[in-house]
């Protein structure tokens, strides 16, 4: 068994040590199996000890030979198995202190008297009969550390006897901490490190490819294994600083590459040129060696305020030429074409701006549930008006139908005897109409109801409300107008109607009953409008 | 007060029959011949176009005033019977008259007060038999009943005020809103606001203003 085990330990690290690209340390380099507890992130030098490798459990740095960490404590817990009283003294007719629930745990203070045992209960202290308390073992492991960094590890509290080191982020155990050195236990052996042990794992960290440069499976290798293009994020462990390269994870595997940059590179800038301008080869040049395009779009790297000069790159070149705009030009503004008018409302706050593009002044806020007139179109914009403002607002931002948008006819509309019910609104429009309907009233002339007619139209004023203020005017409308009933029904009920411009609103037409009684032997008003009483 | 005699050889009118609805019928059908008040505003004992001298289906006597409205006592029903016939087509009762200085609006319950005066709260019976729809041009025979076809006065004989369908009423929440109208085959039992001047006096439902029928209230 020992054997075979033997075995197994050394295939593995001979696999692993490809992997990891460890060929580049001494020829005795080793990668040990992982651990249940330790993360097999280590990358071990090993000195040999009387010729015995580290891998062997001969070695006194191998890690079967770690002594067993300070940190792992071996705790009793002692905690009660009923409802307790904690009493003053060792009688059961003496002053209780408090009844500790069942589960509480408590922490005994070794006094004993018969059956009877002194513990501490929070702050308090008393005598409880030990028939109800149960101690248990167990085991607190506080010793999980994590590497800071890239760190040697030495076989004593001293620099002389380097045995390997430690990656970073890899998870160790740490046996015991003295005079700034930590013991600490990798999946391969034990040995002492200064520094860079942490309670907790440090975040990943990352580099970026200043350039297209190549990788490397080792950090002395000249071959190249691969090639990344300029500003390729990756994850990064370790800079070797004589070699002058970092090893980084790319595409699952670490590997070397030259220098990387510790901050994502600045985004390609790019500048817009004036004019069909000419361009040089140096900046002091006066000869040009040919022409920008106006409008063109050019990578730029540099500006040399005195001489006036951009630095661009043309045709894959960097030449120089005269100030260019750091701005795209604005693209042509769309052409804008008379529409037949119609209405919508505002799905969110729009602003309103002078021209259709989302640069331009801004003239104003169509609020939220706000109805409009669009009067033109322009590419993805519309011409609209709203009040007394004329502009452009983005057509997606508008809708047909108004979630709390009530048209309203009869003794509702301004100047009726009912207006009074429609306050609170945000927005009010006068002279619209409700298209395809018409109004009619039976023996009240005061009470009207609305009934689908085609090619009829009435007068109705729309009304907006928003949020709450919307939904609460909604609940007490459809309670004022479906209350009265006819033939067992509501006599009016809310549905969506469609304006004549095309917006729709709510409002409340009269039941199928009714609809029937109105156009039998009821009177439609003329032109759908309601008469002022007088 | 007369008493009312029996006759079972009394005839109960029955006018023209309405264009479109069984109001129409009770438009056609009242004209006052040879009418002349007593001093207590009952008209004298005289035959009335639109109007039975006896009831009859009880044969009781009908009283008129003279505003051509058939007397009634609170709970009592006002009958139209079609000539030769004993079963009324329409019956309507007014069964109480309740005063309110003040109601809530439905849905929005913030309080209105009376553009007139006096909230009356008119609890009402009315029934409309089914046979009325052979009676009408019209799909459907229905009698209105809401506020614009109430009225009321100060008395008997005195002429009533019908402007008492005000949005103050209108709006009003009812325990049990009598329903708009009573269709062909229905009976509606509830409560119409009106908004009066009179606080005490006549109760009259007369949908086209030529002649109802009149509670004391």
């Amino acid at each position: 068994m020992k054997t075979l085990k033997k075995k197994g330990l050394v295939s593995a690290a001979i696999a692993a040590s490809l992997f990891t690209g460890i060929c580049s340390v001494p020829a005795n380099a080793m990668v040990a199996p992982s651990s249940a507890t330790v993360t097999p992130e280590s990358v071990v030098q090993v000195a040999t000890e009387a010729n015995i490798p580290i891998t062997s459990k001969k070695h006194p740095n191998n890690a079967a030979n770690a002594p067993k960490s300070k940190y792992i404590k071996t705790v009793k817990t002692t905690k009660t198995t009923s409802n307790l009283n904690l009493r003053k003294s060792a009688s059961t007719s003496s002053k209780s202190l408090g009844v500790m629930k069942k589960g509480t745990s408590v922490t005994l203070t070794g006094k004993k008297s018969g059956k009877w045992v002194q513990l501490k209960w929070g702050s308090k202290t008393g005598w409880a009969s030990s028939s109800y308390l149960k101690t248990s073992t167990s085991t607190q492991d506080k010793s999980a550390r994590w590497m800071a960094g890239y760190t040697d590890i030495y076989a004593s509290r001293s620099t002389n006897n380097r045995i390997g080191a430690v990656n970073f982020r890899t998870k160790v155990q740490l046996l015991d901490s003295k005079s700034g050195w930590s013991h600490i236990k990798t999946g391969y052996y034990h040995g002492w490190v200064k520094h860079n042990v942490k309670t907790s794992q440090p975040a990943v960290q990352y580099r970026w490819a200043p350039s297209d440069h190549n990788y490397y499976s080792s950090q002395k290798s000249t071959k190249a294994i691969g090639k990344v293009k300029k500003g390729t994020k990756y994850e990064w462990r370790r800079w070797d600083s004589k070699l002058r390269r970092d090893e980084v994870k790319i595409n699952g595997k670490w590997v070397w590459t030259g220098p990387n940059s510790t901050k994502a590179p600045a985004p390609t800038q790019y500048r817009w040129a004036k004019s069909d301008q000419n361009y040089y080869a140096s900046k002091t040049s006066n000869k040009a060696i040919g022409k920008l395009k106006k409008n063109q779009k050019y990578e730029w790297r540099n500006w040399d305020s005195k001489l006036r000069r951009d630095e661009l790159k043309v045709n894959g070149k960097w030449v120089w030429a005269g100030p260019t705009n750091t701005k795209a030009p604005a693209p042509p503004l769309p052409s804008t074409v008379n529409v037949k008018d119609y209405g919508r409302f505002a799905e969110r706050n729009i602003t309103l701006r002078e021209k259709p593009t989302s640069s331009s002044r801004s003239l104003g806020t169509v609020r939220l549930e706000d109805k409009i007139t669009v009067t033109h179109k322009a590419g993805n914009w519309v011409k609209v008006k709203y009040g007394s403002k004329t502009g452009y607002v983005p057509a997606s931002d508008l809708k047909a139908n108004g979630a709390y948008s009530f048209a309203v006819y009869g003794t509702l509309r301004t100047g009726q005897s009912a207006i009074y019910m429609m306050n609170g609104y945000q927005q009010k429009v006068k002279n619209q109409r409700i298209d395809d309907h018409n109004l009619y009233r039976l023996s009240n002339k005061n009470v009207t109801f609305l009934v689908p007619q085609n090619n009829k139209t009435t007068v109705a004023e729309q009304f907006q409300y928003v949020g709450t203020t919307g939904k609460k005017k909604m609940v007490a409308l459809d309670k004022y107008e479906s209350t009265l009933k006819y033939k067992g029904k509501p006599m009016y009920n809310r549905h969506l109607v469609t304006m004549t411009d095309g917006s729709k609103s709510w409002s409340y037409l009269a039941s199928k009953d009714v609809q029937q009684l109105a156009k039998s032997t009821g009177k439609p008003i003329k032109d759908g409008d309601f008469l002022k009483r007088s | 007060m007369e008493k009312t005699k029996k006759s079972p050889k009394s005839r109960m009118w029955m006018g023209s029959v309405g264009a479109f609805t069984l109001a129409g019928i009770l438009v056609g059908g009242v004209a006052v011949a040879n009418a002349g008040p007593n001093n207590d505003g009952r008209q004298a004992d005289e035959i009335i176009a639109g109007v039975a001298k006896v009831d009859p289906q009880t044969g009781d006597k009908v009283a008129v005033d003279t505003q051509k409205q058939v007397i009634k006592d609170l709970g009592d029903k006002g009958k139209l019977t079609k000539s030769g016939s004993t079963k009324p087509l329409f019956e309507i009762s007014v069964n109480k008259v309740t005063k309110a200085s003040s109601c809530k609006v439905r849905g929005f319950g913030n309080t209105v007060k009376p553009k007139n005066g006096t909230f009356l709260i008119v609890d009402v019976t009315a029934t409309l038999n089914k046979s009325a729809n052979k009676e009408v041009n019209a799909s459907e025979a229905w009698m209105p009943l809401d506020a614009s076809v109430f009225g009321t006065s100060s008395g008997i004989g005195k002429k009533a005020n019908f402007n008492l369908a005000t949005e103050e009423a209108f709006g009003c929440e009812l325990a049990k809103p009598l329903e708009f109208a009573v269709a062909a085959g229905d009976t509606v039992k509830g409560q119409v606001m009106l908004d009066s001047s009179v606080t005490k006096g006549q109760l009259v439902y007369d949908p086209e203003r030529t002649g109802g029928w009149t509670w004391a209230f």
